[in-house]
């Protein structure tokens, strides 16, 4: 093994081990409610990149976390059915919707597919606010969605009520997204994605449907936002329409091109690093908030175009620079 | 039996008729020229013959397969791989992968082996790196297989392009001006590649610009204008014909 792996497993290794001792450091729920909420943004982050990486955006993402979100809390809420069992149904039901949608839509390409999203996800608001009010709850959404349980017996029991039991779930589940994500990234299907991107003509004149992996691409990144919003149902306990319409996608979009398109570790630090910004430093600034939060997004864009992931490469010939002239 | 047949062939854009009726042939082993001056609408030939366009009127076969209504991709699966007048790589990726995704279709690698890392995945991918790198070899690019396709230079460029489409194993091969934009010594490198190519048993078929490329390596020539055949031969007959040089160089005050 050369040294740069070296170097990087002796720093991926570090920040999972802080991460797993950060409740020994602080207990406070504040501290873990955003925690929570950074580690399934970061689901939804790297699901969106997927989408990014095969060249479309996708505005109805966040609809699809909502479909998982929706689907989860249905399942537990009105079947009684666990959340072990919900979860992965929703992950399913939300890519299994995208792979009808990628279907008909993939073929359009860059604005025309972008409208078609744009739709798909007001359709799915007004659905969830206006139709089935009994199922779907409306306009107010559904409330008291419970935390999961595990109970092993005479071994093991827990609720998930705390903010720290339910920070180790999410943890595991990021470290599997970003597992998943990265195996997909070294496999024939990244290097597939990655080309397509960059020419479809080229991979159709190869003997390869495009399209067909496009909608490939598009299911699993739906699947991973429908594993999201899952999560996040069953975290806060209210979910209404509005959480998952068009402006929910925004923020996740900031977090990913922040952070870096190209890389799995991009929007995992994207994410990271603006929510840990805004909800523990800028909260103080009050007005000043949204104000100083998108200063410095667009100074990242400027002056790190391919986001905070850069930073090593930026950073070195400063540094070696630097030690030139002493 | 030719082995690609164009019947009738006709592309209309509007109200601009940009290929009428033209007929042509390639038969197996050759290799076919398609010239004429700009506009004579030898890539939208070329676009119908890859699936890119479908022709207004016409027929084109393969192998006595009807192809104009199929998909790019079929078409390449069938066998009938093109290169773009324009380059077209997958400029952030390395030699070698741009030649990986050439080959995918054709090895037949799943995506889910692949993702599980399964041993049968393994053993194609590693079989798809040595093909890649025989690829390399052939067409002189050995040295630049771990360089990104947008950081070579013009004449490499255009030669991994020809070596992509090579990865599909296709049995015609269309090239659309292979040559343009090369200096002379890139020219003549490329011309030994189309030669050797050929002498592998590759059905060639070619639009170039560059007329003593054309002479010295097409058998035949088809020469378009104005969306036209005007005439078909040996090259070098061909050239005599004041037609085709009037087509070329204007009419004489």
């Amino acid at each position: 093994m050369n040294k740069k792996y070296k170097i990087t497993y002796f720093v991926y290794g570090t920040i999972l081990v802080l991460l797993f001792v950060i409740p020994i450091i602080t207990q406070e729920a504040y501290v873990f409610h955003i925690l929570c909420l950074i580690g399934i943004n970061i689901v939804f982050a790297c699901s969106l990149n997927i989408i990014l990486n095969i060249g479309e955006l996708n505005l109805a993402h966040a609809a699809f976390m909502g479909i998982g979100a929706y689907t989860s809390t249905i399942l537990v809420m009105r079947l009684s059915l666990p959340f072990w069992f919900s979860m992965p149904v929703a992950m399913l039901v939300s890519a299994i919707i995208s792979l009808a949608i990628g279907f008909l839509t993939l073929r359009f390409k860059g604005a025309y597919f972008l409208l078609f999203t744009f739709l798909f996800a007001e359709l799915v608001r007004i659905l969830l606010s206006n139709f089935w009010i009994g199922l779907f709850g409306g306009i107010p959404g559904l409330t008291n969605i419970p935390r999961p349980s595990i109970t092993i017996p005479g071994l093991f029991q827990t609720e998930f009520t705390s903010n720290v039991d339910f920070y180790y779930l999410i943890l595991v589940l990021v470290i599997i997204t970003i597992f998943v994500m990265r195996r997909m990234d070294v496999s024939r299907l990244g290097l597939l994605f990655r080309a397509i991107s960059q020419s479809e003509s080229l991979v159709e004149s190869a003997g390869i449907s495009a399209t067909r992996f496009k909608i490939l691409g598009c299911a699993i990144g739906c699947c991973f936002a429908g594993l999201a919003g899952s999560l996040y149902a069953h975290f806060v306990g209210i979910i209404t329409p509005h959480d998952f319409s068009v402006h929910a996608v925004l923020a996740p979009i900031a977090y990913v091109v922040v952070g870096g398109m190209g890389s799995i570790y991009g929007p995992v630090l994207g994410t990271s690093f603006l929510m840990v910004l805004s909800h523990f430093y800028l909260r103080q600034l009050g007005l000043y908030e949204l104000l100083i939060y998108g200063i410095i997004i667009v100074l990242i864009i400027r002056f790190m175009p391919e986001g905070l992931i850069s930073i090593p490469r930026v950073i070195s010939p400063w540094l070696t620079k630097l030690s030139r002239k002493e | 039996m030719n082995m690609l047949n164009v019947n009738n062939l006709t592309k209309r854009f509007g109200g601009l008729v940009a290929v009428n009726s033209l007929d042509f042939f390639v038969d197996e082993g050759e290799i076919v020229g398609l010239i004429g001056p700009n506009g004579a609408g030898k890539t939208t030939v070329f676009n119908m013959i890859a699936g890119a366009f479908r022709p207004t009127r016409g027929e084109i076969t393969f192998k006595g397969r009807k192809i104009h209504r199929l998909k790019t991709s079929a078409i390449a699966k069938l066998g009938v791989v093109r290169t773009f007048q324009l380059t077209n790589l997958f400029g952030d990726m390395t030699a070698q992968q741009n030649i990986i995704v050439g080959s995918h279709q054709r090895l037949g690698i799943s995506v889910w082996g692949s993702l599980l890392n399964s041993k049968r995945a393994r053993d194609i991918e590693s079989k798809a790196d040595k093909e890649a790198n025989d690829i390399l070899n052939f067409m002189g690019l050995a040295a630049q297989a771990d360089i990104l396709a947008k950081n070579l230079t013009h004449g490499l460029q255009r030669r991994l392009e020809v070596a992509i489409a090579l990865a599909a194993r296709p049995t015609l091969l269309l090239l659309d001006e292979p040559l343009q934009g090369m200096n002379h010594q890139e020219v003549k490198d490329m011309l030994d590649c189309i030669a050797e190519i050929r002498r592998q048993g590759k059905t060639i078929l070619l639009v170039e610009h560059n007329m003593k490329a054309v002479t010295s390596i097409c058998e035949r020539v088809v020469v378009l204008n104005f969306g036209e055949k005007i005439d078909e031969g040996l090259p070098q007959t061909v050239m005599q014909n004041p037609a085709v040089v009037e087509a070329y160089l204007g009419v004489e005050e």
